[in-house]
């Protein structure tokens, strides 16, 4: 029984198939669910990811599904994985999160958080397009009161 | 958004705080617990208060939080607490999901809950006793979702305890722990004593062999039991400077002793699994010479461990490779190095 490889069909909202092991599809806890409740016919649909996204997750399950892989080669495997455009880990994140895999979403949350925890206020704001929604006064006022965050 | 933002430290936190409305989030109570779960297990960090005698301002101090004691990359210095210029000696009594409970011997003693992330801190309403003299233990009691300090203190003989539930903003003294006589705490501490509290209790060293709990919760005091092969060993020993502490979460008993002529030996002990007597389990052994007290505080990821030690007026930090370097650390006169968890808690939302 456990010989027969078992092939998923996956579709994303831009109509792309992907054509993925069983065995490794399951790393989605979302999908994991699907085909224990049996309610798998022939293709599953991926309404919130966009095939240039799943593209990259499925390297990356590829990568961790791999036989005899060390950990030294994950290692290196994630660190550059994660050098991408933040637009891109934006979608990345937002998949992972659908997908519910919790190993990678952990993985580019920490990436996110490497990324923007040395920021000013400033940075921040540019970075994710936020508007100031605080007069100068209220602002002086948060930044007094945990100046030394500032340093 | 949020998700992402649980995972960030407290300072950029903080400092995010004034991006926008949106991003002001440290009070919320549902964005703290999820802050609190995401760092109890990865954030560990040292609180490392040292201090240098002068002879112009006697004490003063320095305190620093890192996340490594290894490198200088992490070190944020924080500004002194208690910003009276007279001199005080502090000592850091232990903590708990990120706050601090802090000894202040100063002119006037005084008792202070300190989370270091946000630095937030409060005065704690003063116990009958004194400060000094005292052991004190600081731990959460899940069944009325509420901290409670717990002091033992010894006075001519006489031992009273003591507990504070925040909430309740007042001292209920005179307990009586239930205690049996052998139970008692053994006397003769010093302000490093401190109860170590794991499992949902309090330890001491008692005045008999063994380790004696009590539980925040019912308030019940019991015996832990040592294993066979540490009665044996420890009933051999002539001299004795035993320590309960907790490493890697688990109960620890440690002594050094000296059995014998032998020279004197440093043995750690651990209980695997809480409340099992089979499961102490034998961690260290090493010699020591030259040195009278030795009081684990930290294990580190490749099993050894750094002990708080003492030789005459001498006080200094050691791992089993010997004596242990920082650049912080160095001709400092007093150290302390307590460990906590990062934490959104406010101190002053708990009275």
């Amino acid at each position: 029984m456990s010989s027969s490889t078992k092939f998923l069909t996956l579709k994303t909202c831009d109509d792309k198939k992907f054509v993925l092991d069983e065995a490794i599809a399951v790393r989605s806890q979302t999908i994991k669910n699907m085909v224990e409740d049996d309610c798998v016919s022939n293709v599953i649909p991926l309404p919130n990811v966009d095939s240039k996204t799943m593209t990259k997750v499925i390297e990356y399950w590829k990568k961790h599904s791999e036989e005899g892989i060390s950990k030294d080669m994950l290692m290196d495997f994630d660190k550059a994985f994660v050098k991408v455009h933040h637009s891109i880990l934006h979608a990345l994140i937002l998949a992972a999160n659908f997908l519910n895999d919790k190993e990678m979403l952990d993985m580019m949350c920490q990436e996110v958080v490497d990324r923007i925890k040395g920021k000013t206020p400033e940075e921040i704001r540019k970075e994710f397009d936020i508007k100031n929604d605080f007069t100068p006064e209220e602002e002086e006022e948060i930044r007094k009161e945990n100046a030394w965050a500032f340093e | 958004m949020r998700e992402i933002l649980s995972w960030l430290p407290v300072k950029s936190l903080l400092r995010f705080k004034c991006v926008s409305k949106s991003w002001d989030i440290t009070r919320d109570p549902y964005f703290r617990t999820k802050h609190q779960s995401r760092h109890e297990v990865n954030s560990q960090r040292f609180l490392l208060l040292r201090a240098k005698f002068d002879i112009y301002t006697s004490y003063f101090h320095d305190l620093y939080s890192t996340s490594s004691l290894s490198s200088l990359d992490d070190v944020q210095r924080i500004d002194y607490l208690s910003s009276n210029w007279y001199p005080s000696v502090d000592i850091l009594c232990g903590s708990c999901d990120g706050l601090v409970l802090i000894l202040v011997l100063h002119r006037h003693d005084y008792l202070l809950l300190w989370n270091p992330s946000t630095r937030e801190s409060i005065q704690l309403p003063f116990p009958i006793f004194g400060i000094r003299n005292s052991t004190f233990g600081l731990g959460y009691d899940p069944t009325i979702d509420d901290y409670k300090i717990l002091t033992i203190h010894h006075e001519k003989s006489q031992t009273q305890c003591g507990i504070l539930a925040l909430r309740s903003g007042s001292w209920r003294n005179n307990v009586d722990i239930k205690a049996p006589h052998t139970l008692k705490k053994r006397s003769g501490s010093c302000f490093r004593d401190t109860l170590s509290f794991v499992h949902g209790a309090f330890h001491w060293i008692p005045c008999c062999f063994g380790v004696a709990s009590f539980n925040i919760s019912n308030e019940v005091c019991t015996e832990i039991p040592l294993s066979e092969q540490m009665y044996s060993y420890l009933s051999l020993s002539t001299t004795e400077n035993n320590h309960v502490s907790v490493l890697d979460g688990m109960l620890c008993f440690s002594s050094a002793c000296k059995v014998g002529q032998v020279e004197k030996t440093f043995m750690l002990w651990a209980m695997k699994d809480y409340g099992v007597k089979e499961s102490w389990t034998q961690i260290f052994k090493i010699n020591i010479s030259h040195i009278w007290y030795v009081k684990p505080i930290y294990r580190f990821a490749d099993g050894d461990v750094l002990c708080h030690c003492g030789y005459y007026m001498h006080e200094f930090l050691s791992t089993s490779k010997g004596r242990f370097s920082h650049p912080l650390i160095q001709h400092q006169d007093k150290i302390e190095i307590i460990t906590f968890n990062e934490s959104l808690i406010s101190p002053k939302l708990l009275i």
